[in-house]
This record gives C-alpha cells, sequence and structure tokens, in this order.
C-alpha cells in the first residue's frame, strides 16, 4: 500500500447507525477547539451529506467554532467500509487537498457512513481509531465483540441514559467490555448532556495528538 | 514520551543489530514494543514497551517484525509483533482435478484474507475458532484432500495485492 498520509495526525470514527458518530463529533470538536487545536472534519455518508451539512449548521453557524469550509462531506455511495478501508481514495485525495490547504491544522477527524460490527479503518487512512455503540443494541453488545468492539483504539458506549428504558446493564456492559478489549480503554458516554465527553478528548490528546500543546488562538473561526 | 520518527534497521536483516538484541535479551534489557500486525502499517502509534518506556512513533514508512527504534547506550528497543490466530489448510495430495485448488482459493479470497504459502501449506489469519468452523464447512466439497489447523502465529503475509479482513 502506498497511499500514505502522514502529515496531519488522523482520526477515524465509525460505528453502527444511529449509534451517535456525528453527534460525538459535535460534542469532542468544540472541547478540542477551545483546547486551542484546530480540527477539520470528514463525514462519510453513503448516498446524502446530512451528517455533514447537520455538523455545519451546529459547529459553524450555531457555535461559530469552525469554519463551514472545513466541515467536507463525502457521499461514498456502496458500502461504508469500502470508502475507509478497502479503497480509501476518495478520502485520501480529500486528505490530500486539505494538507495542502491547511498544513498546520492539529488534527484531520474522519467519520464512517454508519457500518457493521466488523468496521475498521485503513490504517493507511487513520491513526487511531474511535468506535461507538449504543446502549439501546442492548447489553450484549460488547460481548458479541467483532473488530471494531475489540480492536479500536477507543471504545465509546453512547446514550447511557437510555439504559433503564431498554433494559440494558451497564455494570454487564463494563465487565464484557474490559474483558472483550484485554484491558484497552473504553468510555461511557452521554453525547446528549456531554457526560464523559471530556475522557474521550484525553484520550485523543494523549493517544494521537501526543500531548502537543496547542498553538494559542484568538480567533477561533479560521 | 520518547518520540521516533525511523528505523535504525532489522535484527533479521542486520548481524550487528542481531547480535546486539542477543547480548541485551540475555541481560533481559531489551525493551519490546508489541505491536499487532494490523496496526504495523500506521503513520502514528503511542505505546508503552514491555519495561513501561513511553513511545510515540510517528512513522512513513510501514513497521517490521524486529525493526530496532532505539540503540544507545542505555536502551535497545525493538518492535515486536504480536501472534495471532492462525488457519493452516495443509494440502495432502495434489489432483488432477485444478477446480479443487481454485474453489480453495475462491472462498479465501472471497473473505479478502492476506495469505502465507509455505510448501503445502496455506495460512491465513482468522478472528476465532468459529471461523475456522465456516471454513471447514464451505471446503467440504474438497476437503477429504486437506487437513486443518488452528495455531498462534507471527503472521506475515504475501504482499503484492491490497488486503483487509472483516
Amino acid at each position: 500500500m502506498v497511499l500514505k498520509n502522514k502529515k496531519i495526525p488522523k482520526i477515524g470514527i465509525g460505528g453502527p447507525v444511529g449509534s451517535g458518530k456525528t453527534r460525538l463529533i459535535e460534542r469532542v470538536v468544540p472541547v478540542l477547539i477551545e483546547r486551542g487545536y484546530r480540527c477539520c472534519i470528514i463525514s462519510n455518508d453513503v448516498i446524502s451529506k446530512e451528517d455533514a451539512q447537520r455538523m455545519q449548521r451546529i459547529l459553524s453557524t450555531e457555535l461559530k467554532v469552525m469554519p463551514e469550509n472545513m466541515i467536507i462531506g463525502i457521499a461514498t455511495g456502496g458500502c461504508p467500509h469500502t470508502a475507509i478501508r478497502e479503497d480509501p481514495t476518495i478520502n485520501l485525495a480529500v486528505i490530500d487537498e486539505i494538507e495542502k490547504k491547511d498544513p498546520s491544522l492539529d488534527l484531520i477527524i474522519i467519520e464512517s457512513g454508519g457500518d457493521n460490527v466488523m468496521t475498521t479503518f485503513s490504517p493507511a487512512l487513520a491513526d487511531y481509531f474511535i468506535y461507538i455503540i449504543d446502549v439501546s443494541g442492548g447489553d450484549k453488545y460488547p460481548r458479541k465483540g467483532g473488530l471494531g468492539i475489540e480492536s479500536c483504539d477507543l471504545l465509546v458506549i453512547n446514550k447511557i441514559d437510555l439504559a433503564p428504558h431498554v433494559g440494558a446493564d451497564l455494570s454487564i456492559m463494563k465487565r464484557d467490555a474490559e474483558k472483550i478489549r484485554s484491558g484497552r480503554p473504553y468510555v461511557f458516554v452521554n453525547c446528549q448532556t456531554g457526560q464523559g465527553i471530556e475522557d474521550v478528548v484525553e484520550d485523543i490528546i494523549r493517544s494521537i495528538l501526543f500531548d502537543k500543546k496547542p498553538v494559542v488562538r484568538k480567533d477561533r473561526t479560521k | 514520551m520518547l518520540t521516533i520518527t525511523s528505523v535504525i534497521g532489522n535484527i533479521f536483516d542486520d548481524k550487528k543489530l542481531m547480535t546486539r538484541f542477543k547480548q541485551m535479551e540475555s541481560k533481559k534489557s531489551c525493551e519490546k514494543l508489541k505491536i499487532p500486525r494490523q496496526e504495523l502499517e500506521r503513520g502514528r502509534i503511542r505505546k508503552k514497551t514491555d519495561l513501561g518506556t513511553d513511545i510515540g512513533l510517528i512513522m512513513d514508512s510501514e513497521l517490521h517484525h524486529g525493526d530496532v527504534i532505539v540503540s544507545n547506550l542505555k536502551k535497545f528497543i525493538i518492535v515486536e509483533q504480536l501472534p495471532e490466530k492462525v488457519l493452516s489448510v495443509k494440502i495432502k495430495k495434489l489432483q488432477k482435478n485444478p477446480f479443487e485448488l481454485i474453489t480453495l482459493g475462491h472462498v479465501i479470497g472471497n473473505r479478502h484474507k492476506p495469505i502465507v504459502i509455505k510448501d503445502d501449506t496455506l495460512s491465513f489469519p482468522i478472528h476465532t475458532d468459529l471461523e475456522a468452523e465456516t471454513f471447514e464447512k464451505l471446503l467440504l466439497n474438497v476437503r477429504k484432500d486437506l487437513e486443518f489447523y488452528t495455531e498462534e502465529q507471527i503472521f506475515q503475509p504475501r504482499h503484492g495485492t491490497y488486503m483487509h479482513e472483516h
């Protein structure tokens, strides 16, 4: 594989449809920006640019934390994992453009379209991989495993506020996540309230940004 | 954190490094950075060695089992690829009919598995033992000439085609 892009650290976010990938980015990015890191987001959708448009509305228009052109939508067509693993050319091409345009960015976040439990990112595309699931699928989810759940750098379990309503036992999910991931990190979050988001940000800063101190900027919209 | 941006050499290619590795290993002071195969291609990795040194790798090219990333008076650190579950298919006798082997290739290829061929045995990584069962069933029609076994090993696939697993 020769298709490599090394300059700006890149994280991949994958998970099933409706698990909260977009919402996680909407929560994580403002915290990263608040701390001085500059990010760009690439959002892969299958047949629309719905998620990118929503993030532009929330992060650019409403929160004003980043310019609209730093949120790029790709309608991949086909199976979502194709564009992030089998043939990531379209994503690599967009990254290439971003790196030429703004090489001083601290981070590129690549969101996959909603997919199955075997989702992984090509190592040529992402240096760090978050897999997100939510409790509404039942507390069996972590123990059933799959490449995404087992091999990701950080497993995020979202919508913990729904647990009592769907009969999911968080202690079972905690026990199984620890077992199946052999001690690799996982975190419970509620993307609606922001609970647990700081833990996700801390792991990104440590594992992929190597604790790099951000450059302090006055104007966050640039 | 110790930042590493290049590889010094590989103990399996460089006799001097192998000698140093053996010396350090005998004193139990060779540090190992253990990495799964799938992560060897990554551009950035932050991990601790088995002796606790915090390493941040920023690489331009793929890592390999046995790569030396630190070699100085105090430290000698190598990349150790983690072993994984591998299913091996031994071909007991070659058939006159090539379609049996084509079937074998088709079944494995359909799952986009990387492979290693050594002598009369073809090997590829599997995720669980249940997957081995599936393969044995899929190869039911040709299995009389095949022998299956699974083992944990450091899997170093044949390169040249783009492969992935799911």
